[in-house]
């Protein structure tokens, strides 16, 4: 239980030093001068030293358990600090005061999610996401508009319930497993497990916004600001869905049919929800936001998939394949939903409509394409990462025989694509609706040209999920 | 023993439904905060009742109190920036996106 | 590797295309033009003595520990359908220099090009989906940028509905690639390993259905038959005619391709009440198709409708020829069906392409507004007319070819329901008549003024295919064998 037993633990935490560092850093600068440009690159060049040092550096799989450094955790560390990389420099278009608090949140956000990865215990877990939790409500209303302050508002409530839930779900998990430690649970008594289950679903289930606690998201993401709606949705969202594999996957040991019930119904209800939500709505970002909570959907079937393949005994290796499913997806979907929400940044109005964007194709073909190319992945079109992310999940529930699942998921899937197409239909009509400008800076097009680049490069190397599939390894054995 | 753990824990829980019902129901900031610390506190006294021999449910408990003070500490400064802008602190009062 | 080599080449072109600004429909033209001498050459050298399997297969492993290939090749079938593609396209490039056309255009319609050719030629699952995804995206856009009234809704209908086909191919493919695994114990998307016949016949019953299912519902959009062809007429309609003569002539290719060049290794999956509802489903879609093109009034969209009429005889020869099993009639329907897939898209392209010519010079494609254009226009209407005689079926031209093998190997397997057949081929005959009558022929309806007639070059470019067609017409006996021993190498 020590930190300071593993060998090169130094090299291991300095990740998590980077990015504190550079956070107190700011803080420090920031009562001298108000600098946007110097709080931004240092933020990213320490987000940037991060992300190198989780890449490479040699882990040690014989780790504590408070801490624990291998390549399944460094992997999420990693998509984690890319979701905060992404927003660095396109937060700073619309931030006008107070600068250095906004990148010294942002800072410690990241840390937050840095501490979640590398663990396996449930209290530093739970400390580490309500770190990233408190965050962030303060980045949702940071902007202080009329709107900003509401999405802060209904994200907060809800947050703090949802703290509520998972406290009170821990203290059961606790009675059931004696431990908090994931990787020893050994005795079980099923009640407690049972009531701990529900109350953990619907604590981490705020979170992920899946569909009965989704409303939240759909306001929050609409009322902030575009990067930080993008960092909602991405690094905040696979950080619950990073816990929630963790401790659903390992955790609940002999509750596999409860475990897929409760998950499958809740995905089936999220995607189909989401996806017709999407259908009617006329606001870019709410549908955006719908299109989250129906992306939502698809991840958590990782959830059933893996409770169902263990409670019918098969082998460790469908499992791990699933698993690897779901991390692919959460990897992909960084770079589709963060660039599709930063894209919006180029409009010069707020909560923009669909008519807004008519006009883009021919005002700024560039950032038009890379737009284009994400919402292609979004809807799961082949040559772009979506597909590739979509199709492995669907593939990895056939292979556990799951095929009504994947029947409902394919068919809401090509559901989606009426609604993502119709976006694409406006951004290349001849003539533009209305008169919003469409901004062309550098700063606008260079972060969502690179996430399409990635999500294309994604989409053509299909078989990416076999680099995947070793990390898998350490979460589960076998 | 037995009788009083589920005496407890029934107090627990009933502290958790008041708490979530006064989130629900009320439609002032200032209500929502109360019931939400009564809604986090009942998670704490869980947590001491189910620890037993052991001190991590306590380590957590500690931690909990904390958090849930900082968490405090935001959602009064978000109320006040509503106040600012709004004039009331009526949750009720935030519409904007439903238009 | 060559195949690879022009797959690449092509993909390269395309994006070339894009960059080339004022040059790119000069530089698409010289593009499509030199695919179609490579593909032709390619063809030649390696069809020679064709007797069944895969040619030309070129397999680069992309990791070695999981047996990861991108493997391709081609066979007697798919030959001579990447013959075609590739004639169509340069067709519909050429015909699009009339108009006024950016680099994005060409840049699309190479797209569309490549990933025809990229359906055609991969024998890796996967690969095969992935493409037959892709070529949607470019044909979406091109209706939606250059399409005419209503090219909104028509392109997010097109692309929405197809995609939904395909959605059920993909899961389809998995059940496949999943029992394949739970069998052998290897996962594998190859196609050779997947549909080989000692695989196939330990397929269990329901998943055999599953999987039928899926990739019929899937191939028959995109054919498309009687009750899944909704998207077809507006999407014909409104795209800008260019784009379709390639959808007509190209994409139309997919379909077929489906039914023969996969689902024909799965044969051993159908069970026969399958089979006879597919009868059924070709029968209805003849009639339907050819009541339904009676009644147009633009031209484009009759020859819309015909197209998918004559989409219903392929099934048919799908159908009838699994049912058949083996033997002369089985060659004989099945050869039937591919020839009427490559016939037909190299009819429809000319039909195309010569109401585009009518268009352009006349004005208008509707038939109230035509009438006795071969006054002034001679030599564009007889050409006209040998198209509009092809589609309909006359000896001696490449449709008929097709149909007649059709008839006569599907009257063992379906019996008297030929007399179906033969009733929707009269109505065929009929309205294509009566439509070359009214537009063609007859009066000179003088508020066109003064036509032009096609100029030399058109004149050249429209003639070999009309020739072409008639070659195929007199002289099938080369493709005919390659068709047969590609089926006969299947049972």
């Amino acid at each position: 239980m020590t930190l300071i037993a593993v060998p090169g633990w130094l090299e291991s935490i300095l990740p998590m030093i980077f990015v504190g560092f550079a956070g107190f850093l700011i803080l420090a600068i920031g009562m001298k001068v108000d600098s946007g440009k110097a709080f931004s690159s240092i933020t990213f060049v320490a987000l940037a030293l991060s992300l190198v040092s989780v890449v490479w550096q040699s882990y040690d799989p014989v780790a504590g358990s408070l801490v624990t450094f291998n390549p399944f955790n460094a992997y999420f560390a990693a998509i984690l600090i890319i979701s905060s990389l992404f927003v660095t420099f396109p937060a700073l278009r619309n931030l006008t005061e107070r600068r250095d608090i906004f990148y010294s949140l942002l800072l410690f956000v990241t840390l937050g999610m840095l501490v979640a990865s590398f663990t396996m215990n449930l209290v530093v877990m739970f400390v580490a996401f309500e770190a990233v939790s408190i965050g962030t409500y303060v980045m949702a209303g940071f902007h202080k508009t009329r709107r900003a302050l509401e999405a802060s508002a209904k994200y907060f409530f809800t947050g703090a319930v949802s703290t509520g839930f998972i406290v009170i779900g821990l203290s059961y998990y606790f009675q059931a497993t004696g431990t908090f430690d994931l990787t020893a649970v050994t005795i079980v008594s099923r009640i407690p497990l049972l009531t701990a289950l529900a109350f953990l679903i619907i604590g981490f289930g705020f979170k992920l916004a899946i569909f009965p606690m989704h409303q939240w998201a759909i306001d929050t993401y609409d009322g902030s600001e575009n990067s930080v709606s993008a960092l909602l949705s991405t690094g905040s969202k696979i950080l619950a869905f990073m816990i929630m594999l963790k401790l659903f996957v390992v955790g609940f040991p002999l509750l596999g049919q409860s475990v897929f019930i409760f998950f499958t119904i809740l995905a089936i209800l999220t995607m189909t929800y989401g996806n017709i939500s999407a259908l009617s709505e006329t606001r870019l970002k709410r549908l955006l936001a719908y299109s989250s909570v129906a992306q939502a959907g698809y991840m958590i079937l990782v959830f059933s998939a893996v409770a169902y393949a263990q409670y019918n005994g098969m082998s460790a290796g469908y499992i791990q394949f699933i698993v690897a499913a779901g991390m692919l997806y959460s990897l992909i979907y960084i770079f589709m939903k963060g660039g599709a929400f930063l894209a919006l940044n180029s409009i010069g109005k707020e909560n923009p409509g669909l008519e807004d964007i008519s006009g883009m194709g021919t005002r700024s073909p560039a950032l038009a394409l890379s737009f284009t190319v994400l919402l292609l992945a979004l809807a799961g079109i082949p040559l772009t990462g979506g597909f590739t992310a979509k199709a492995w999940l669907f593939l990895s529930l056939i292979n556990v025989k799951l095929w009504w699942l994947a029947v409902i998921a394919i068919l809401n899937s090509a559901i989606s694509v009426f609604y993502y197409f119709r976006v694409i239909s406006y951004m290349y009509r001849k003539e533009p609706l209305s008169g919003v400008i469409i901004s062309t800076e550098k700063s606008v097009i260079v972060p969502v040209a690179l996430a399409a680049a990635i999500v294309v490069a994604l989409g053509i190397y299909f078989y990416v999920i076999y680099f995947i599939l070793p990390f898998v390894g350490f979460l589960v054995g076998g | 023993m037995m009788v009083f753990m589920v005496l407890a824990e029934s107090l627990s829980l009933l502290l958790f439904v008041i708490g979530l019902y006064g989130v629900m129901s009320s439609k002032v900031g200032i209500k929502m905060l109360i019931s939400i610390e009564i809604l986090v506190n009942a998670g704490v006294l869980n947590l001491v009742l189910v620890a037993g021999s052991s001190m991590q449910p306590i380590i957590l408990a500690l931690m909990v109190i904390a958090i849930s003070a900082a968490e405090s500490v935001v959602g009064l400064s978000i109320l006040v920036a509503i106040y600012r802008k709004f004039g009331k602190v009526n949750i009720s009062l935030l519409k904007e996106m439903k238009e | 590797m060559f195949l690879a080599f022009i797959f690449g080449l092509l993909f390269a072109i395309s994006l070339v295309t894009f960059l080339t600004g004022r040059y790119s429909s000069r530089f698409a033209m010289a593009g499509s033009v030199l695919i179609l001498v490579l593909v032709a050459g390619y063809l030649l050298e390696v069809m020679q003595g064709y007797s069944g399997g895969i040619t030309g297969k070129y397999s680069y492993p992309l990791n070695a520990e999981y047996q990861i290939f991108f493997s391709v090749g081609i066979n007697g079938f798919t030959g001579p359908l990447l013959l075609a593609a590739a004639i169509v396209f340069p067709l519909s490039i050429y015909i699009s220099l009339k108009e006024k056309y950016d680099g994005k255009f060409y840049g699309l319609m190479m797209l569309a090009e490549t990933g025809l050719f990229g359906v055609l030629i991969s024998r890796d699952m996967i690969l095969f989906y992935i493409f037959w995804e892709f070529v949607l995206v470019p044909v979406f856009f091109l209706i939606l940028m250059y399409g005419g009234e209503g090219r909104n809704s028509v392109a997010l209908k097109f692309f929405v509905y197809t995609h939904i086909g395909s959605a059920l191919i993909l899961l389809a493919i998995f059940s496949l690639y999943a029992y394949y695994f739970s069998v052998y114990g290897i996962y594998t998307m190859q196609m050779s390993a997947l549909t080989q016949p000692s695989f196939v016949s330990q397929i269990p019953l329901f998943w055999e259905l599953f999987i039928v299912a899926g990739l019929m519902i899937g191939f028959l959009v995109k054919l498309p038959v009687f009750p899944f062809h909704a998207w077809l007429p507006d999407s014909y309609d409104v795209a800008p005619y260019p784009v379709t003569v390639a959808i007509a002539g190209g994409l139309s290719l997919m379909g077929g391709y489906g039914l023969f060049g996969i689902m024909l290794g799965l044969k051993s999956l159908f069970p026969a009440l399958v089979l006879w509802i597919l009868v059924g489903i070709s029968i209805v879609s003849l009639i339907y198709f050819a009541l339904t093109a009676m009644f147009q009034t633009s031209i484009k969209r009759m020859m819309a409708y015909a197209s998918a009429g004559s989409m219903g005889f392929v099934l048919l020869a799908f159908a009838a020829g699994i049912m058949e099993e083996s033997g002369v009639e089985y060659n004989l329907v099945l050869s039937g069906g591919m020839f009427q897939i490559l016939a037909h898209a190299i009819i429809i392209s000319l039909l195309f392409v010569n109401i585009f010519f009518i268009k352009l010079k006349a004005g208008t494609d509707t038939l109230g507004g035509l009438g006795g254009i071969y006054r002034e226009a001679p030599v564009l209407s007889t050409i006209m007319l040998g198209g509009l005689l092809a589609s309909l079926g006359l000896p001696g031209l490449a449709g008929f070819i097709g149909e007649f093998s059709i008839l006569g190997g599907s009257f063992q397997a379906i019996g008297y329901l030929i007399f179906f057949v033969i009733f929707s081929m009269i109505i065929t005959a009929s309205y294509h008549i009566w439509m070359a009558q009214r537009t063609l022929y007859g009066p000179y309806n003088e508020h066109l003024g003064g036509i032009r007639d096609l100029s030399r070059p058109e004149m050249a470019v429209l003639g070999a295919v009309l020739i072409l067609i008639l070659v195929l017409g007199v002289f099938p006996s080369p493709l005919f064998s390659l068709f047969s021993s590609y089926a006969g190498g299947i049972i």
